[in-house]
């Protein structure tokens, strides 16, 4: 599977975040080395308090790291200015999160749209786009209706249109089916799974969800804020397998 | 790494144009309206109560009282409010010099070859009243004479007299009411002379046949339908015009019949209250009528018959008055004014007169009010150049004390307090529950600058709109209490352009505060890592 000639997407050196609570000091990632290659699906897992989220925040460039770096697209986001990250938040990275953050007042398309209107789309375009997002997670007909409307899965697929709005290169997602049911949240990865495979997003998955294993193509084990082993799918595949069955 | 060269490929968010974060502004507003509203609310409170602070402050001005011609009063914290002439004594040569003429001078003159102004303004408000009452009076004479004679006739009627036939046929008594009730009368003494006769107090025939007679003849009165063999004995003779009947009787009939009378005669013969529309539609004079009512809506008419009595008397003393005053009328009203100017005693002089201003006193606002006339003297500043004012007929000075003042800038003081306060909690609360939705935006690539730009363009135009519902209501609230309990003068004294100052005050300090509360928690959400505003829950 290891192929030279495949670019990375996201590559993060030695990352170090410190959390100051206090007297104390809370190493929440000690040192991360990860390499993620274009189009690849990645999960990454981990326990509670792993560093999952933290990492999440870093590639994503919703926080700034302690030490080391960390590149998108070979672009070193610690030197870019508040304008350039912002771009980069708005085109480059879809985020997707467990509590869905949609804007409460907004109607599903209005929160679709939204990006679109940073990224200085023309309004009429914007909508035409929403509307062909929310077609696509299958909300063709929720188009306005508000957030608190919707259930947790319609919800979140709302979320997931907004993250391609402007067509971003990674779609990151926290922890996507953390505050859904088994079988909404299965509905999430394989709309998850079909993006990837269709539109050759990049995704990376924050989760404690065995189901996304099945999935993945890469998974990236963490434990106490470093990477325990990354594992190719083929190679867990069986564990999952036994897993599943052991629930059932 | 080649960093250099990748980060082209990065391109720079730009900021979106001020029209469309106004309609995002304006949208989030109409969208979260009932919060906004709450919002508003907080605002909306603290900038009414700043104006009614303010506007309380607009209305130090005092209403001038009237004063007598020729002098000033002064009134605050001075012993005692008093009454200053206002101009100093002109000497006769320089009266005659001014143009003011020779026998005018000679009724005013003083001893010491001096004579007072006031004297002759006096006088010419005297002319101008007594013309006025005279011109009333013979007005009133007009009406008086039409109704006089009948009035008296009536009114003479309720006192039970004899009245002669005559008489009430030229007061508009029909005849056949005049001559059955004189008949009627004539039988009465005829009875009262046959009971006169009777010992054992048993009626004769004759005395039942003359009462048959009386009731007869009492009906014929009242005009009631009778028959010939109704009548009792032969028919009497008609009596002339010099045969009498008593008053009591007339009342009777008008009681019980008055269509053939007007309200105010039937009034006056029965005694009754007559009322002031009805006594006008007859003929009295409108002021008459309201003056004999007074406070109420109702009189008598035996006040009436007197004022009508004193009607001369009065025309006489108001002719009288009249032409002694006419040789004011002569005076030229530019001489008057001249000498005016040329004597004005100024505020300095006043006030050395009234000589016990209290300790308290501020004098760094002494106020000079008169109808139209607003002057301020700042003594603390100018020193005695503050008092070169020259006073006018009739000015009103009030001199405050300084402890209303101390009060008032307190008063101001806290209620900007309240107002910060109040605000600035509404502000912070409305911005800081929106952390998340500011993280949130932020990540789908939301530039710091416009975010900030969004809350300050909502909370401006919530601000604004806040801040003038605020000031109306304020404004409003304490003009209506201060009208309702101190009176419609003070609000008629206040100026307008201090109220647009107000009015610019409140809106001023309500957006300052607005978007001063609104820019410290939206620039901090907006300056910190997405990470951690998502996080925040409030």
């Amino acid at each position: 599977m290891a192929n030279e000639k495949r670019e990375y997407v996201v590559r993060t050196k030695d990352l170090v975040k410190e959390f100051v609570m206090g007297d104390t000091v809370l190493r929440a990632l000690k040192g991360i080395q990860l390499d993620i290659y274009r189009g690849e699906y990645i999960s990454i897992m981990g326990p509670s308090g792993s560093g999952k989220s933290t990492l999440f925040n870093m590639v994503g460039g919703l926080d700034k790291p302690t030490s080391g770096t960390v590149f998108i697209n070979d672009v070193d986001m610690a030197q870019l200015d508040a304008q350039e990250l912002a771009y980069l938040r708005c085109r480059t990275i879809g985020y997707i999160f467990q509590s869905f953050n949609l804007i409460p007042v907004m109607t599903a398309l209005e929160n679709v749209v939204l990006p679109t209107v940073f990224a200085g789309v023309p309004q009429d375009e914007g909508i035409e786009r929403g509307i062909e997002l929310l077609n696509m997670v299958g909300l063709g007909d929720r188009l306005h209706h508000k957030p608190t409307e919707l259930s947790g899965g319609q919800q979140q697929r709302v979320a997931c249109a907004r993250a391609l709005a402007n067509n971003p290169a990674i779609i990151l997602a926290d922890e996507p089916t953390g505050n859904l049911d088994l079988k909404t949240g299965k509905e999430i990865i394989d709309l998850l799974k079909r993006l990837n495979k269709e539109q050759g997003v990049t995704v990376i998955s924050a989760t404690h969800d065995l189901k996304m294993i099945d999935i993945s193509d890469r998974i990236v084990w963490i434990r106490d804020g470093q990477v325990e082993r990354i594992e190719d799918r083929e190679d867990v595949e069986l564990r999952v397998g036994v897993m599943e069955h052991e629930e059932e | 790494m080649p960093n250099g060269s990748a980060k082209a490929a990065v391109g720079r968010q730009t900021q979106l144009p001020f029209r469309r974060a106004l309609e995002i502004s304006l949208k989030s507003l109409r969208i979260r309206f009932w919060r906004s509203m709450i919002t508003a609310g907080g605002i909306f409170l603290g900038i009414a109560f700043l104006t009614v602070v303010l506007t309380q402050s607009l209305m130090q001005w005092p209403v001038p009282e009237k004063v007598d011609a020729g002098y000033v009063r002064v009134s605050g914290q001075v012993n005692g409010p008093g009454d200053f002439s206002v101009w100093t004594p002109v000497k006769i040569e320089e009266g005659i010099k001014a143009g003011i003429p020779e026998d005018v001078i000679k009724r005013v003159a003083a001893e010491d070859g001096t004579f007072s102004l006031a004297d002759i303004v006096q006088g010419q408000i005297q002319a101008k009243r007594a013309d006025r009452n005279l011109r009333r009076v013979r007005q009133e004479a007009k009406g008086l004479s039409k109704i006089k004679d009948k009035l008296a006739f009536y009114v003479n009627a309720a006192t039970d007299a004899d009245l002669k036939v005559g008489d009430a046929i030229k007061a508009g008594v029909p005849r056949y009411v005049a001559r059955n009730l004189a008949i009627l009368a004539a039988v009465r003494k005829e009875l009262e002379a046959e009971l006169a006769k009777t010992e054992n107090g048993r009626e004769t025939k004759r005395a039942k046949r003359l009462r048959a007679e009386m009731d007869f003849y009492l009906a014929a009165a009242l005009d009631k339908n009778l028959k010939p063999s109704d009548a009792p004995g032969r028919p009497r003779k008609a009596p002339g015009g010099s045969a009498t009947f008593k008053g009591s009787d007339l009342a009777d009939v008008v009681r019980e019949q008055p269509d053939w009378i007007n309200p105010l005669y039937s009034g006056a013969a029965l005694d009754q209250e007559i009322n002031v529309d009805d006594a006008v539609r007859c003929g009295v004079p409108r002021t008459i009528a309201k003056h004999l009512a007074g406070e109420g809506k109702t009189f008598k008419a035996g006040p009436l018959n007197d004022a009508v009595k004193a009607h001369d008397t009065w025309m006489r003393i108001w002719q009288r008055r009249s032409e002694r005053n006419a040789i004011f009328k002569t005076v030229p009203k530019a001489a008057v004014a001249t000498l005016a100017r040329a004597h004005a005693r100024t505020l300095n002089d006043i006030l050395a007169d009234a000589r016990n201003v209290a300790e308290d006193a501020d004098l760094t606002n002494v106020m000079v009010v008169n109808e139209g006339r607003k002057v301020k003297a700042d003594f603390a500043r100018d020193g005695k150049a503050a008092g070169l004012v020259r006073l006018e007929d009739g000015d009103n000075i009030y001199v405050p004390d300084r402890n209303s003042r101390y009060r008032m800038i307190w008063l101001v003081v806290m209620s900007l307090l309240v107002c910060a306060v109040g605000i600035t909690n509404s502000m912070l609360m409305a911005v800081t529950e929106r952390y998340k939705e500011i993280g949130t935006m932020k990540c789908l690539g939301a530039l710091d600058k416009f975010v900030v730009e969004l809350f300050m363009l909502e909370s401006g135009m919530m601000g604004i709109a806040a801040s003038i519902l605020g000031w109306v209501v304020g404004f409003l609230l304490m003009v209506l209490l201060a009208g309702a309990t101190r009176g419609w003068d003070l609000v008629a004294n206040i100026q307008g352009m201090a109220v647009l100052v107000t009015f610019f005050e409140a809106i001023g300090i309500g957006l300052l505060l607005t978007l001063v509360a609104t820019i410290a928690p939206a620039k901090r959400a907006a300056d910190m890592p997405p990470a951690m505003a998502l996080r925040s829950e409030i």
